[in-house]
């Protein structure tokens, strides 16, 4: 990819319909800015991954180095889940008898089982990452999961910060209520002076706060979708950018792939068509915001060799 | 670190229950009972089978509330009604 404007973003996310290209487009764009002599991190946050497929070597949670200037992770919700939970229990010994910790445990693991946890674990360690910015990387490459996932990743902050808003206004209103009580308490009123818990709540709505900004901020992030020039692939991806908007964050480029060019027989130059009519769809609904093609090619997409080779032609 | 937060939320609960002298303290007290009852139903509805989309990030805080946990369930669960009540004023699904 050329465009000038994109090497000045920090953060670079794929989004996209599932199997639209995302890993492919996002593997490559991060191999050719870490040639650049960019310091890039690869990031996966779909669970079911694949950069290990594409870069033919073991990639896991933890970072990586691919080679010189690129490192890669797999976020792996399930692990991270299990270190989190096994922290919370470790602190809640220290606290309480054993008795009270075997009855908390059935808890804790109940709570482990429910939907949320696996997009709550990766959201966690999304924050985690996202503030490895500048230090080591120069710019951090996102390969996300198939659309829906990816959408909730994006507004997990603002729901997040909301909860935890009304958790430090209600505390803050109880605490206020004892401080009027404390004024005919001389004894109360030396035990309220700070509230450590609001404290730990408020550095809580700061990471939030962090990555809101760094995903509404146009100087810092970049959003591409990758899209077929297929009737489904359009409908998905004009709707995901209108919900984005919604919530204040803006797409900036959209890369459309598997281009039929040099095609002869009957049953693609039927396709071709189809695929030209969708195409000119395509150019009037994203117009400027096209910021690249790809052809369809003769065989899969992986290892470093065929990456090099992708190039995110400007659009003619 | 930890005995600050004991202490501190031990002075809570000492206050909820009635532990200071103070005139005219049964209203205030009562509000900021009620008030304190919504902050733990925002961290741990869950545990009462409210479902919770942050119950994950409410964890965090599970260590701090551990020694409280029993009892405000069963003052909570004396007021169900009122926590069917209360959980209706959180649009919690997204
Ligand atoms: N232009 C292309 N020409 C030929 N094959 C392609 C092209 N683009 C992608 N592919 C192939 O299509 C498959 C899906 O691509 P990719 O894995 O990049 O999609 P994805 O959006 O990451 O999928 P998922 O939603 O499952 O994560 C891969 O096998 C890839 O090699
Ligand atoms: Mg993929």
């Amino acid at each position: 990819m050329t465009n000038e404007k994109i090497l000045t973003k920090k953060f670079i996310f794929f989004a996209g319909k599932g199997g639209s290209g995302k890993t492919t487009c996002s593997a490559s764009f991060a191999l050719n800015l870490a040639r650049k002599g960019f310091k890039i991190l690869l990031v996966s946050t779909d669970p079911a991954h694949s950069l290990s497929h594409i870069f033919e070597r073991k990639i896991g949670s933890k970072e990586i180095k691919i080679e010189e200037n690129l490192w890669a992770i797999e976020i792996d919700p399930k692990k991270e889940a299990r270190k989190y939970i096994k922290k919370i229990k470790e602190s809640i010994k220290e606290v309480v008898s054993s008795v009270i910790v075997e009855e908390i445990k059935k808890q804790i693991d109940t709570a482990f089982l429910s939907p949320g946890v696996e997009e709550s674990a990766i959201f966690d360690k999304f924050i985690e990452i996202m503030d490895k910015i500048g230090n080591p990387y120069d710019k951090i490459v996102f390969d996300t999961a198939p659309t829906g996932h990816t959408l909730r990743l994006f507004t997990f902050p603002e729901l997040l910060e909301s909860w935890i808003e009304r958790l430090i206004e209600r505390r803050l209103q109880v605490i206020n209520l004892m401080k009027m009580a404390s004024k005919v308490d001389e004894s109360l009123r030396k035990k309220i002076e700070r509230d450590p818990l609001i404290e730990l709540l408020k550095k809580r709505r700061e990471k939030f706060l962090l990555v809101r900004s760094y995903l509404q901020n146009k100087k810092n992030s970049c959003i591409i979708f990758v899209l077929d020039a297929e009737r489904l692939s359009i409908l998905e991806t004009a709707d995901a950018i209108s919900l984005l908007k919604k919530h204040g964050i803006e797409v900036d480029g959209i890369i459309i792939n598997r281009i039929l060019t040099k095609i002869n027989s009957k049953f693609f130059s039927k396709r071709k068509e189809i695929q030209k009519k969708n195409l000119d769809e395509i150019k009037t609904k994203f117009k400027e915001m096209i910021i690249g093609y790809i052809p369809l090619l003769e065989s899969d997409i992986y290892g470093k060799e065929s990456l090099e080779k992708i190039k995110f032609d400007k659009f003619k | 670190m930890k005995n600050k937060f004991k202490h501190s939320l031990a002075v809570i609960s000492d206050f909820l229950e009635g532990a200071f002298k103070v005139k005219a303290s049964s209203i205030i007290r009562k509000e900021a009972s009620d008030l304190n009852d919504d902050f733990m139903l925002l961290l741990f509805g869950d545990f009462l089978g409210i479902p919770n989309p942050f119950s994950y990030f409410a964890l965090e805080f599970l260590p701090l509330f551990v020694e409280e946990l029993e009892s405000w369930e069963k003052r909570i669960s004396i007021r169900k009604s009122i926590v069917a009540e209360k959980a209706g004023q959180y649009d919690f699904c997204c």
